[in-house]
């Protein structure tokens, strides 16, 4: 206690509210580094998925619009109605293709030679004649007029158009010729290419030409193939769920029930495709391609999504209202039919959602079942040959030719609008009938 | 077990009377309980109930009277084992995984865990308010009107209507939510919630009411509002409830019953009970020498 | 009923227990000291002493009213039951009853002051007679039933409260002898009259004690035994239920 020395005489030990301070900066620092990370890993994560989407939106917009040509079409008599009694028959048997290769030289006159001619015609696609064919058929007054028509372009024209061909590619490394180019300029000096919004990607089936090519046939056979899985998975999904989560003894024989539908899955769906082509196909005889076997191949898919989704459902319902119904006198099952299911409907609709969303994306099981079929009219029903949106995805893919790589883009994009809508759904729904007590 | 049915008159001689009678046809376990256990007009009865869930034994023999228009008050620490015995009583009890309830309850006489008795039909005599307010999710209306529904007691609307009403007007809770009967029911205060969850119950005009723990969730101005509610409820019903709060079971009840581990130790006129209880786990409990 | 093993759970609620009960045993040998002054005025003629005694009435109401305070604190905020409620109750009782013990003491001080004050007439030298045996006795009983208090003792409670009878009998014989004081000599008649108040007062005190050790029984055999006879307290009648 000598005076030389105050410090150590008042307070030897420190306060905690030192050691606190002085551990306060460290412990900030440590906090500010983990949210540091964690915004990290979060924008990498957006980067990854912003990229995507761009790629894929940036690929696919212009899948959405086609070229045209606009050519003077003269609707000849003789070529089409020889006989002039105006037969449906025989005007739909006519040779427009015809009439579009003598617009097309009467468009360009000093064009001759074979190879000349065929680069020419092919600057319309071949789906101009049909759109003739159901120009007239719609109105036969049309044989004997002249009309300026706005014609399909070719896959090729369409791609220099968009600018995906390059013009200062050499010729010879280029699909389309110099010739052709020049001829495009022309037609573009007089205002005759336009490029339109392109409805019949959303109305035509598959095809050959990327120009024609639509998705219609595989939104189409998505919807059949959708509407029998949840028909058929929905009922039985939610019977099971309501069965094993509040009538089902506990037992072995149930846990094993639990532990094999947990199981199930998780197991790869191209087996599920080996089961349907195996059961449904090859032993019950089902038609290939058809929207029924895929339906029931994916329903066999997403039931243990669905049956793990109401069971989770049926969980959360508190115990307080099943003891509430009981409690009145309401026998077990008044009580799961007046009261639990109910209440847990909007995690199982979610739960239905979120599976009928994983079907819509889903390939593997329907490679097996015959549904990657070259399918060119659009499904009418169940039984009917189809392919479905990631299948035509998929088929488009594989093609060579350029215009399909956009085709492709722009199938991507309708198919993430439809699983992002569903997905909307469900979480509206959760929102909205979810109950809080 | 059946064999047994002809002694449950003669048990009401009392605790000696009983174990006369029952003797020998389980090992007893526990049987000195203190105090009358029988009442002269009794709406259930209790003759030696064991229950097990799994191998745990959590109510050992217990026999007691529950009497008509009587407020019995069930007490004693956590895991004493009042609730599961609340919970026999109108075999809730079945639904728990794994219970087991051996010995006799009947009410007015007959044999509530008979093969011949329904626990729909129980349950629509002895009716349930539980620990925390658990309306449905539905209008108040449909609150009130599930029970007579699924019942078919109402061959009417307007009697259905009728029931609605008495049943909220007996509840104290018709002034306060009239105008909003299509409103959900979990959309009213903590308070009014029990208090239409008793209305839930009198509606099938049950016999019994059993409340477990009804105003532990509760403000004490709702909790008095529920307690004023009980003592009106007597003059039609029997009431038995469980608990934690002693100065509770002071309040409201005629009889209590004090359960320590299984064991109902003692059961007395709850003035009794409280000025001057005779055993001494009682005396502690109540007092505040253990928890 | 602190002191008694396996107190509350809430230690803070023996203490209060424990302060109420040293509280009236403080305020108890208080009394006690009153009544032995008194006597010894009495006994003695001192005025002087019998002041005291009458002033210090004053700190024995002070205490009461702590007395009274502490218990309605206690029922207000532990909300006692059973032995509890029974041990609080039988407290404020015995504060009410050692009062009143004080006040009969002030009343004897009054006495002695009259009595002794006025130089005009002394009184007969055997006129406190009894007195003097009766407050022996009044001060053995509540010596007694404060020690029963302390210990919530039944047995010695139960002492007490047949001793009370010997007191009234004390009292009776020396009602009969002032009653031959007046026979002899009728000028006795003012002083007589101050013994009867004198013989009352201890007569008095020594029902207080009484009345504190049937308190006692209460609050530990929870049996009102306010009217029932001395010689029924028999420990086969406290436990029977």
């Amino acid at each position: 206690m000598s005076d030389d020395n105050p410090s150590s005489a008042g307070a030897p030990r420190r306060r905690t509210i030192d050691a606190v301070r002085a551990s306060l900066p460290r412990r900030y620092a440590k906090e500010r580094r983990f949210r540091l990370t964690g915004r990290l890993a979060v924008l990498t994560g957006l980067a990854f998925v912003g990229s995507l989407f761009l790629s894929i939106i940036l690929n696919g917009y212009t899948g959405f619009e086609q070229t045209y040509l606009k050519v003077q079409v003269t609707f000849d008599q003789e070529a089409l109605d020889p006989e002039g009694r105006r037969d449906p028959a025989a005007l739909a048997g006519a040779d427009y293709a015809a009439l579009v290769k003598r617009a097309m030289q009467a468009a360009f006159p000093d064009v001759s030679g074979r190879s000349e001619l065929r680069e020419l015609f092919g600057m319309v696609s071949s789906g101009a004649e049909y759109q003739l064919q159901d120009m007239v058929k719609a109105d036969p007054s049309l044989v004997g007029t002249t009309r300026d028509l706005w014609l399909i372009a070719s896959d090729d024209v369409d791609m220099v158009m968009k600018g995906h061909i390059d013009r200062r590619v050499p010729e010879d490394q280029r699909r389309v010729s110099d010739r052709v180019l020049g001829w495009l300029d022309v037609l573009e000096k007089k205002g005759a290419v336009d490029t339109r919004f392109n409805w019949r990607f959303f109305t035509n089936g598959d095809s050959r030409e990327p120009e024609l090519a639509g998705i219609g046939g595989a939104v189409m056979g998505s919807f059949y193939t959708l509407l029998v899985c949840l028909v058929i998975s929905f009922p039985i999904g939610v019977a099971a769920a309501v069965y094993l989560e509040e009538f089902a003894p506990k037992n072995r024989l149930t846990d094993l029930i639990e532990v094999n539908i947990n199981n199930l899955a998780a197991v790869p769906s191209i087996v599920f495709g080996l089961l349907g082509l195996a059961v449904l196909i090859n032993f019950f005889g089902m038609p290939r391609s058809a929207p029924v076997v895929g339906g029931l191949v994916l329903a066999l898919m997403v039931l243990p999504t669905i049956i793990i989704a109401g069971r989770a459902a049926l969980k959360s319902v508190p115990p307080s209202i099943r003891e509430a119904a009981l409690g009145v006198g309401a026998s077990k099952m008044q009580t799961v039919f007046h009261h639990v299911l109910p209440l847990a409907m909007p995690g199982m609709m979610t739960g239905m959602i979120i599976g009928m969303a994983h079907a819509l994306g889903e390939t593997a099981p329907l490679l097996m079942i015959g549904m990657v079929a070259f399918v060119v009219d659009v499904p009418k029903g169940f039984f009917d040959p189809s392919t479905l949106l990631p299948v035509q995805i998929y088929l488009w893919a594989d093609s060579p030719e350029r215009a399909f790589v956009e085709k492709t883009a722009a199938a991507i994009i309708v198919l993430l609008a439809f699983l992002i809508a569903m997905n909307a759904l469900a979480v509206y729904l959760r929102k909205r009938f979810e109950r809080r007590w | 077990m059946n064999a047994t049915m002809g002694t449950l008159s003669d048990a009401a001689t009392g605790v000696a009377g009983r174990a006369d009678a029952m003797d020998g046809l389980r090992i007893r376990n526990f049987s000195g309980t203190v105090g009358e256990v029988t009442v002269a007009n009794p709406r259930m009865r209790t003759r030696g109930v064991d229950v097990y869930y799994g191998d745990k034994h959590a109510i050992k023999n217990v026999t007691l009277d529950i009497g008509s228009n009587e407020v019995i008050a069930m007490i004693g620490p956590s895991g004493c084992g009042k609730s599961t015995f609340l919970r026999c009583l109108n075999r809730m009890n079945d639904t728990v995984e794994g219970c087991r309830v051996t010995g006799h309850i009947t009410l007015d006489d007959k044999d509530v865990y008979d093969r011949q008795m329904d626990p729909v039909v129980l349950r629509a005599q002895v009716g349930m308010v539980f620990q925390k307010p658990n309306p449905f999710p539905k209008p108040i209306y449909d609150n009130i009107a599930y029970g007579p529904r699924i019942h078919g007691i109402a061959a009417s609307r307007a009697e259905l209507d009728e029931i609605v009403e008495s049943s909220l007007r007996r509840a104290g809770l018709w002034d306060e939510v009239k105008d909003r009967l299509d409103q959900p029911g979990t959309g009213l205060s903590g308070g009014q919630q029990q208090r239409l969850c008793i209305a839930r119950a009198i509606a099938v005009s049950p016999e019994v009411i059993l409340m477990d723990e009804p105003c532990s969730a509760l403000d004490p101005i709702a909790t008095a509002k529920i307690e004023e509610l009980i003592d009106e409820l007597r003059q039609n019903y029997t009431i038995c409830i469980v608990t934690h709060s002693m100065q509770q079971a002071a309040r409201v009840s005629q009889r209590t019953a004090y359960f320590h581990l299984g064991d109902l130790i003692e059961v007395g006129e709850t003035t009794q009970i409280f000025t001057n209880p005779r055993h001494k786990l009682t005396e502690d409990y109540i007092t505040g020498r253990f928890g | 009923m602190n002191g008694k093993e396996g107190g509350h759970i809430v230690q803070r609620f023996d203490a209060q227990l424990g302060s109420l009960k040293d509280l009236v045993l403080e305020m108890g040998r208080l009394v006690l000291q009153q009544v032995r002054d008194a006597a010894q005025a009495l006994e003695e003629g001192d005025t002087g002493l019998a002041r005291q005694v009458v002033h210090r009435d004053r700190d024995i109401n002070t205490l009461d009213m702590k007395g009274q305070e502490l218990c309605l604190e206690l029922l207000a905020t532990r909300q006692p039951v059973a032995s509890d409620l029974r041990f609080v109750m039988a407290m404020s009782q015995a504060v009410n009853n050692l009062e009143r013990a004080a006040d009969e003491t002030k009343k004897l001080g009054y006495v002695v002051s009259r009595v002794y004050g006025e130089n005009d007439l002394q009184p007969i030298p055997s006129l406190f007679q009894d007195a003097r045996h009766m407050a022996a006795s009044a001060v053995e009983l509540l010596e007694d039933a404060l020690e029963a208090v302390e210990e919530l003792d039944v047995d010695k409670a139960v002492a007490v409260v047949q001793g009370d009878e010997q007191l009234n009998e004390a009292f009776h014989a020396g009602l009969r002898r002032l009653a031959t004081f007046l026979f002899e000599d009728p000028r006795n008649v003012r002083h007589v009259i101050e013994a009867v108040f004198v013989l009352k007062a201890l007569e008095r005190v020594g029902d207080h004690a009484t009345n504190l050790a049937e308190f006692v029984i209460y609050a530990v055999k929870g049996k009102d035994v306010r009217y029932v006879k001395a010689e029924h307290l028999s420990s086969g009648f406290l436990d029977a239920g």
